[in-house]
């Protein structure tokens, strides 16, 4: 079956990132102590109710951000209505929590005449806290994000706001977050030691441009001590592939490397094996060791490096050397039950980070330039550095498109805007953002040498912190997205 | 997806006209038409390419006389041309603010006329330069004004057996500038949301001719003459320009739409005609090859809240 849509129709009849409004309370003591918040929430799913319910869901848990909340209540309503079905985009819900609760930080700043940048250190989540559903708190580096986010941009050396010399209206605002994975989920995946000694992965973790079948290969080089261009990566087909549960929520990186590394476990100890038939010896008499070799423990000048194993011959005629990895959360995932107890472990993985932004707005025309983006992201542990930059730079490009320029446009119940001439995106040159980036290392106990995700957490606070300088720069108080030129024009200045 | 059409390359003028007059789809670039029929919203079964046609080629500059230009002329050769930025900055201003680089190598000026768009940013630039256009049919020659040439919404004053030949744009003299802003929501492949192009001659601080051009602000490019009779005669000033954009914005009569409110429209006439005409004149001043470089916008960020304003949606 093949399934034809033109532009309009793609745009209006498959599914987009729904519309969301929050009212947010807050509890807060004079010295800027969160004390206590309630949020109502009402998610637009559209004509259908698929994923919207799931994304409400997983937004809940992280509507409240990176904070310190001794009482919280979050009650959030999904409703439907005839425009496209919702769904999750980049962020499984928290890009908008996150500039819902990242605005609401910003309005408590303003009235208690607080840094932003300081309210935020004064209230967030540190390891051993205790989370708004009563989680421990672990591998959280929030503060450390905020100081380097901040850093990356000059923060101190910048007012809230400012003019500069051509008579733009300029600004800085900040924004953190906490996002989760999916959780329970599980994958698996199926390693093979061709005779040649290339390693070939089949996993259905799928590349959509964020690396997976780059950092799957890099994974089993690591365990196996063996040369990278040796390993390929089977294509994607549901038929044959083993299980993984979606390439979606941050997770691929973090559950695939799990599965190959056990995989990879296994393909060592089959090794061992054969080359004890090989070399005619007890099998408890070979080792695998840290640098690669098969080796001989008896005689340590008997052994073969990973790299020369299809030349050794150990593999010839033998049993093939193929591996299964499975990796799964079902055990570290507390279910909450109906009654209201809320899920004292909702996630595997807290994924962390922060983003400051400078803005320079035109006042005669309205127009906004994005100057700069500072950003640290809380990797966990970067087996591709220059992977995870891309991922938050490219992020950061498709956040001023939702801070400032996309939306779907209804008039009298009709798409108006279902083309790429009038549904505006980032181009090239809308592009020219000085962006610094920091990754901080802390390892994560349960991530394969100490990863988490970041696929979509580049996502998740830009447009926030663009909405938060902004605000700054034209002294007022935006709370929707995106940011027009006619927002800013006719904005109500607030009172200082 | 592009529906079966039959093309046709005439190198002939004359069959040429006899085939429009049949009632072929003319092309030129395609940037309009070939979108248009990849959209569903052009069915043309018959396509007459006039690429071939010698009559619309070639581009020429003379000193003291000024611009005949091929109408087959693209976007990028005049976007490239060091005269077009010294004697026509305007247009210049416009034609580099088309769609992509690659849309310009292939869109003709001839084609932004004949399409008819009210957003077209070539237009605006030729209207306030006084451009005039050569139709050309088996009954000879005519030669019309650019802004007589508009009859309506996609309307002209053409035959159809007549072909938009060239484009003739007198030389301006030395003491003259010109300017377009182009207001877009992003900063390449977009259109005008608004646009508004000015041409100033100043004889010491007198601005003695003025024109005013807008884009996008009514069914075609229009001139505003009623802006340029407030400023005709007067010295420059920020006063005398606020009082021509109030007039520009009587004049352009802005609609609201999904894609901008008319109070919005309003406001960003009122602004960027100020802006606009600060520009011309500022380069009005200037030697020739000075004119060639960009000036700054001026912000007035002190005298933005003085001067008055369309009335603001409450």
């Amino acid at each position: 079956m093949k399934l034809t849509f033109d532009r309009h129709e793609e745009f209006e009849a498959t599914v987009c990132r729904s519309t969301v409004q929050y009212y947010i309370k807050t509890g807060v003591k004079k010295d800027g102590t969160i004390t206590a918040q309630q949020i109502t929430g009402y998610w637009d799913a559209g004509a259908y109710v698929t994923t919207n319910p799931r994304v409400d869901y997983n937004a809940g848990f992280a509507v409240n951000g990176p904070y310190k909340i001794p009482n919280a209540q979050v009650d959030t309503y999904v409703y439907m209505t005839n425009r496209t079905l919702g769904t999750a985009y980049r962020g499984f819900g928290v890009t908008e929590a996150a500039t819902l609760h990242e605005h609401q930080m910003d309005i408590i700043a303003r009235k208690l005449h607080i840094d932003p940048l300081q309210l935020r250190l004064h209230n967030c989540l540190h390891d051993g806290d205790v989370g708004i559903t009563g989680e421990i708190i672990s591998t959280c580096a929030v503060d450390e994000c905020l100081r380097a986010a901040a850093e990356n941009i000059d923060w101190a050396q910048h007012p809230d706001r400012w003019t500069d010399k051509e008579g733009n209206l300029c600004g800085k605002g900040i924004a953190c977050f906490n996002k989760l994975t999916g959780t329970p989920s599980t994958t698996s995946c199926i390693v093979k030691m061709n005779e040649n000694g290339s390693l070939y992965i089949w996993s259905a973790s799928r590349e959509m441009g964020q690396g997976v079948t780059t950092t799957m290969p890099q994974f089993a080089a690591e365990s196996l001590h063996m040369d990278l261009d040796k390993i390929s990566v089977a294509p994607v087909d549901t038929t044959m592939t083993p299980f993984d549960k979606t390439t979606t929520s941050s997770r691929s990186t973090f559950h695939s490397g799990n599965a190959i590394l056990e995989a990879c476990e296994d393909i060592k100890r089959q090794l061992c094996a054969l080359a004890s038939i090989h070399w005619k010896c007890d099998k408890e008499d070979v080792t695998y060791t840290d640098g690669g070799f098969i080796q001989r423990i008896s005689d340590s000048a008997q052994r073969i490096h990973i790299n020369e194993v299809g030349k050794s011959g150990i593999m010839h005629e033998q049993l093939p050397v193929i591996a299964i990895g499975r990796y799964g959360t079902s055990d570290i995932f507390d279910p909450p039950p109906v009654n209201g107890r809320q899920s004292s472990k909702p996630t595997i993985m807290w994924m962390i980070g922060a983003q400051a932004a400078i803005v320079k707005v035109n006042p005669i025309t309205g127009r906004v330039q994005v100057t700069r983006m500072g950003a640290a992201h809380d990797i966990g542990k970067a087996i591709n550095p220059t992977g995870c930059l891309q991922q938050i730079e490219g992020a950061i490009v498709m956040g001023l498109g939702h801070a400032l320029m996309e939306e779907m446009i209804y008039e009298d119940g009709n798409l108006r805007n279902g083309n790429m001439v009038d549904y505006k995106v980032p181009t090239f040159m809308d592009s020219d953002v000085e962006t610094k980036i920091t990754l901080v290392e802390n390892g994560h106990p349960a991530g394969p040498f100490g990863v988490k995700g970041i696929g979509e957490p580049g996502l998740v606070p830009t447009a926030a912190a663009i909405a938060s300088a902004l605000s700054h720069a034209c002294n007022t108080d935006f709370d929707s997205l995106p940011i027009k030129p006619e927002h800013i024009l006719f904005r109500k200045e607030v009172a200082d | 997806m592009l529906p079966k059409f039959d093309l046709y390359m005439p190198t002939d003028f004359a069959e040429a006209c006899r085939m429009k007059a049949e009632g072929m789809k003319v092309v030129a670039g395609g940037t309009d038409v070939y979108v248009n029929m990849h959209a569903g919203k052009d069915h043309s079964a018959q396509v007459l390419d006039i690429k071939q046609l010698k009559e619309l080629q070639g581009q020429r500059y003379v000193t003291g006389q000024g611009l005949d230009l091929g109408a087959l002329t693209t976007h990028r050769r005049i976007e490239k041309w060091d005269v077009i930025k010294e004697h026509y900055h305007a247009l210049y201003q416009g034609c580099s603010q088309v769609g992509s680089v690659q849309i310009r190598y292939r869109a003709t000026l001839g084609g932004n006329i004949m399409n008819g768009a009210p957003s077209a940013d070539s237009i605006g630039p030729m209207l306030v330069h006084d451009a005039q256009v050569v139709v050309a049919g088996p009954n000879g020659e005519r030669t019309i004004p650019l802004d007589k040439f508009y009859t309506g919404f996609k309307k002209f004053d053409i035959q159809p057996d007549e072909l938009l030949t060239r484009i003739r744009i007198p030389q301006p003299p030395a003491n003259s500038g010109s300017a377009y802003y182009k207001y877009m929501r992003r900063n390449a492949m977009d259109l005008a949301l608004l646009g508004v192009s000015a041409y100033v001659e100043l004889s010491g601080g007198t601005m003695t001719t003025v024109r005013i051009a807008l884009t996008t602000a009514a069914p075609t490019p229009m001139r505003s003459y009623q802006a340029e009779a407030v400023l005709t005669g007067q010295e420059v000033s920020d006063e005398v320009f606020a009082k021509a954009a109030e007039a520009v914005v009587a004049e352009g009569k802005p609609r609201s739409s999904w894609r901008s409110s008319a109070e919005f429209r309003q406001r960003l006439l009122h602004e960027v005609t100020i802006v606009v005409l600060h520009e011309a004149a500022a380069r009005a001043k200037k030697s020739p090859k000075e004119k060639a470089s960009p000036i700054p916008m001026q912000l007035y960020p002190s005298l933005a809240g003085l001067l008055p304003r369309p009335k603001e949606e409450e």
